[in-house]
């Protein structure tokens, strides 16, 4: 009896050792590589041309459920969690913006339960049962941190704008932005078809070339302010807001997956049919696409880009200019 | 021998068994006698370690083997008695070389020797030879039985009682627990009749001899209260 | 003590296999195969109908272990207070057998009998994948049901430790909300985080005591299908299976 105990607690501390061993401490070695992979990119982003736009300006802090490892350049270090939330955004710690982003296990994992559950429900409603093995790769995880190293750009540069943009509306930061759209635009029916319809405009013009294109950039524009006259200034104070601001960052972050995936996976990724869902998601996708609308047509246009005049004073101008 | 000595045991602060000593001869049977909740099951349990007594002590000679025959006992239903013979002999750790020769005698002891049924079919009066049986694997010097007639008719009980008789001429110590006082009366050496854990009266062998029966001793007992 | 922790397994083991569970088991295995092996068009994933290997795979494996683990907690539940309640426990104390040799073999009986039914269900797995032509899973399949069967045994395992001291009803929902804690880690995982607050601190104590059978389950399924696997997973769980047999120490009877 005596020489199974010993042995029963050579094997407990065996395996404790094991375990102990086996463990990966700190951040681990994909997010460390996501990170080198997307510093990697600051040549090809540079040619982009926003202003003074480099991710090396941003501490990027990768939350893995219980804490914050903030990366800057070869540094890491490990830091009580900002923010107990799942979730990609850009964070003021100690007077500065930073990138805070979940590690890539967790976010591939919430991306795909988020993504067949929301699969599974609306093929439920459908009548059939469907589910989505899309899976959330590592490039993916690259190009959203430069999908959020570009808010806090934008948070640097315009959030004196921003602040005044909401106050014109009475908007406040606590405002559910989402219900909001929700409930102003997207349960209008006809403005819900004139973005529809715009967005069709949209895809024909990056398609078409020469004045067929600006033809079809000027009747997107016409019908965006159709839109605009029949909404309330909350809810166009709203899509400007997710065009402009949601939509840049998409198109950054298009150009991060690019880069890396090459043309093909980005047109799968990001150039997808479009289908009119409510919510916010859509406007990320059309100010993606007069981003690119604007590469086509204006050379530089990133360096003038300004919250006063947006995507759509850009591509007026583009148009108009000739 | 066995001494029991100031021996209590208590559930949710009632006594069960209080202040309890006796004495069992070597070679001698041993009654335990009284109503039902009087602590004769607490009594044989706590001698045999199943349950944590409160106070007291139990002197058993280091090297005695106990065998015990529970009151209700429960084998597996699809083994036969051969079956459960040798697997309680394995875990007393008999070798196995002896086992087999050994439960097949005691089977024939018992009278089921020519068993080849299942355990989900016998009788209760097989059951009550069964358990006794396996309470004699190993040859134990000391024998507890839990109500060893419970249940058996007529025949079945002048059967086991003629068993009793044998295994004590053999030279066994036994404790005996039961409701049928007729069956004591022709066994016992000595004995005790308890109610609500207390031992009220005391009786050997001569005092049946002289004239009384159990039966009048016990009603008697039963209704003059406790040990003076 | 091998001795009688071998001969209580193996009596205990007998007495499960006269029941009726087992066949209960077949039947769901095989309702299992059939699911698999018919043309449900109706159900389909990245566009395809589920009937493609791949995605079938998958969930089955996903299933058969769920299910496995369910039927773990039921098989290993009754066990250990049953011995009691027939008071069979009284033969086996008297005769000086530890209770950790007595409650160990009972244990072991559980934990066998859950690895059977287990070991069923894989059975429909690798029929189905043999009849879909892809029978070179197989081979890993074993390997693979062994990294699985660590997973079956923890539930096992702690089950029957917990029913020692627990009544059958609290050692059952305890089993379950550990099991759906283990089988559900990681999305346990996130969703604590969207909760946050103390509702979200109490999920993570939890989701840090109960080993990741998820995670066990996925590397079992990326071994089968020849992905890369994690061995530091199978560690936890091995460590977690030691710390919980401690219980049989531990955990003691005061009577018979």
């Amino acid at each position: 009896m005596k020489l199974f105990k010993i042995g029963y607690a050579l094997t407990g501390f065996l395996l404790a050792a094991c375990t102990a061993f086996t463990g990966s401490y700190g951040l681990s070695k994909t997010d460390r590589e996501i990170y080198r992979r997307a510093l990697s990119l600051e040549n090809d982003m540079e040619k982009m041309g926003f202003s003074e736009f480099s991710l090396a300006d941003y501490k990027v802090r990768f939350y893995n459920g219980n804490c914050d490892y903030v990366v800057e350049g070869e540094n890491i270090s490990k830091e009580d969690a900002v923010l107990d939330v799942f979730a990609g955004t850009v964070w003021e710690v100690e007077g500065e913006y930073q990138v805070l982003i979940p590690t890539y296990e967790k976010f591939s994992a919430l991306f795909d339960m988020l993504g067949a559950a929301g699969t599974v429900s609306q093929g439920m409603s459908e009548g059939t049962m469907a589910f989505t093995e899309e899976s959330y790769s590592e490039n993916a995880h690259v190009a959203t941190i430069w999908h959020e190293a570009f808010h806090a750009w934008q948070t640097n540069r315009w959030q004196d704008e921003i602040d005044a943009l909401m106050k014109r509306v009475n908007l406040s930061a606590e405002d559910n932005r989402e219900d909001i759209i929700v409930r102003e635009a997207d349960e209008n029916p006809k403005a819900a078809a004139l973005f529809e319809e715009e967005m069709v405009l949209l895809e024909k013009a990056y398609e078409g070339e020469g004045e067929e294109k600006k033809e079809y950039i000027l009747k997107a524009l016409s019908l965006a302010e159709k839109r605009r006259e029949i909404l309330p200034d909350s809810a166009n104070a709203m899509e400007f807001y997710l065009e402009n601001l949601e939509g840049s960052a998409r198109y950054v972050e298009s150009l991060a997956y690019r880069s890396l995936e090459g043309d093909k996976a980005w047109e799968e990724h990001y150039m997808g049919e479009f289908s009119y869902e409510k919510g916010s998601g859509k406007y990320y996708q059309m100010g993606m696409l007069k981003g690119l609308l604007l590469d086509q047509t204006g050379e530089g246009w990133q360096e003038k880009f300004s919250l006063e005049e947006g995507f759509d004073g850009a591509l007026k101008g583009v148009c108009q200019e000739e | 021998m066995i001494t029991v000595t100031g021996l209590s045991k208590s559930y949710n602060g009632k006594k069960v068994v209080d202040d309890l000593s006796f004495t069992m001869k070597e070679g001698k049977l041993f009654a335990l006698l009284g109503s039902n909740g009087a602590g004769k099951s607490t009594t044989i349990k706590m001698m045999l370690s199943l349950v944590k007594k409160d106070g007291g002590r139990i002197e058993i000679p280091e090297d005695a083997l106990l065998g015990y025959s529970p009151e209700t006992p429960y084998f597996p239903p699809f083994l036969t008695g051969m079956e459960v013979l040798l697997y309680y002999g394995v875990l007393q750790k008999i070798p196995r070389e002896k086992l087999k020769v050994e439960c097949g005698t005691l089977l024939h002891l018992v009278g089921l020797s020519e068993e080849k049924t299942k355990i989900k079919f016998y009788s209760k009066g097989m059951l009550q030879r069964l358990a006794l049986a396996q309470a004699m694997l190993g040859n134990p010097s000391i024998l507890i039985l839990d109500e060893p007639c419970a249940g058996l008719d007529a025949m079945g009980r002048i059967e086991m009682i003629e068993l009793i008789m044998k295994l004590k001429t053999a030279g066994k110590t036994i404790l005996m627990n039961s409701h049928i006082l007729s069956d004591i009366e022709k066994v016992c050496d000595e004995g005790m009749i308890m109610q609500k854990g207390k031992v009220l009266r005391r009786f050997t062998k001569e005092d049946l001899r002289g004239g009384e029966s159990l039966e009048t001793i016990f009603t008697k007992t039963i209704s003059g209260g406790i040990e003076k | 003590m091998k001795s009688s922790v071998g001969i209580i397994m193996k009596t205990a083991l007998k007495e499960r296999m006269r029941r009726k569970e087992l066949y209960i088991i077949v039947i769901l295995a095989i309702l299992l195969l059939l699911l698999c092996s018919s043309d449900v068009t109706s159900i389909t994933m990245n566009g395809e109908a589920v009937t493609g290997f791949s995605n079938m795979f998958l969930l089955m494996h996903t299933l058969v272990h769920f299910v496995g683990c369910v039927l773990a907690v039921v098989l290993s539940l009754g066990t250990i207070p049953k011995e009691y309640e027939r008071k069979n426990s009284h033969l086996v104390w008297v005769r000086n057998i530890s209770q950790e040799a007595y409650h160990g073999g009972l244990t072991l009986a559980n934990v066998c009998a859950s690895l059977s039914a287990a070991a069923i269900l894989y059975l429909a797995l690798g029929v189905y994948a043999v009849t879909k032509g892809h029978g070179e899973v197989l081979l890993r399949m074993i390997p693979a049901f062994l990294i699985l069967s660590l997973s079956i045994s923890f539930v096992s395992l702690f089950v029957s430790v917990m029913s020692i001291k627990l009544p059958v009803m609290a050692a059952g929902i305890l089993g379950v909300i550990v099991m759906v804690f283990g089988v559900f880690h990681g999305m346990i995982g996130l969703f604590k985080n969207m909760l946050g607050g103390l509702g979200g601190k109490c999920m993570s104590f939890f989701l840090f005591l109960v080993p990741d059978l998820s995670g066990i389950q996925n590397a079992a399924c990326h071994f089968a299908t020849g992905e890369k696997m994690e061995a530091h997973l199978i560690f936890v769980l091995l460590f977690s299976l030691w710390v919980v047999s401690l219980g049989l120490f531990i955990f003691r009877k005061k009577e018979a």
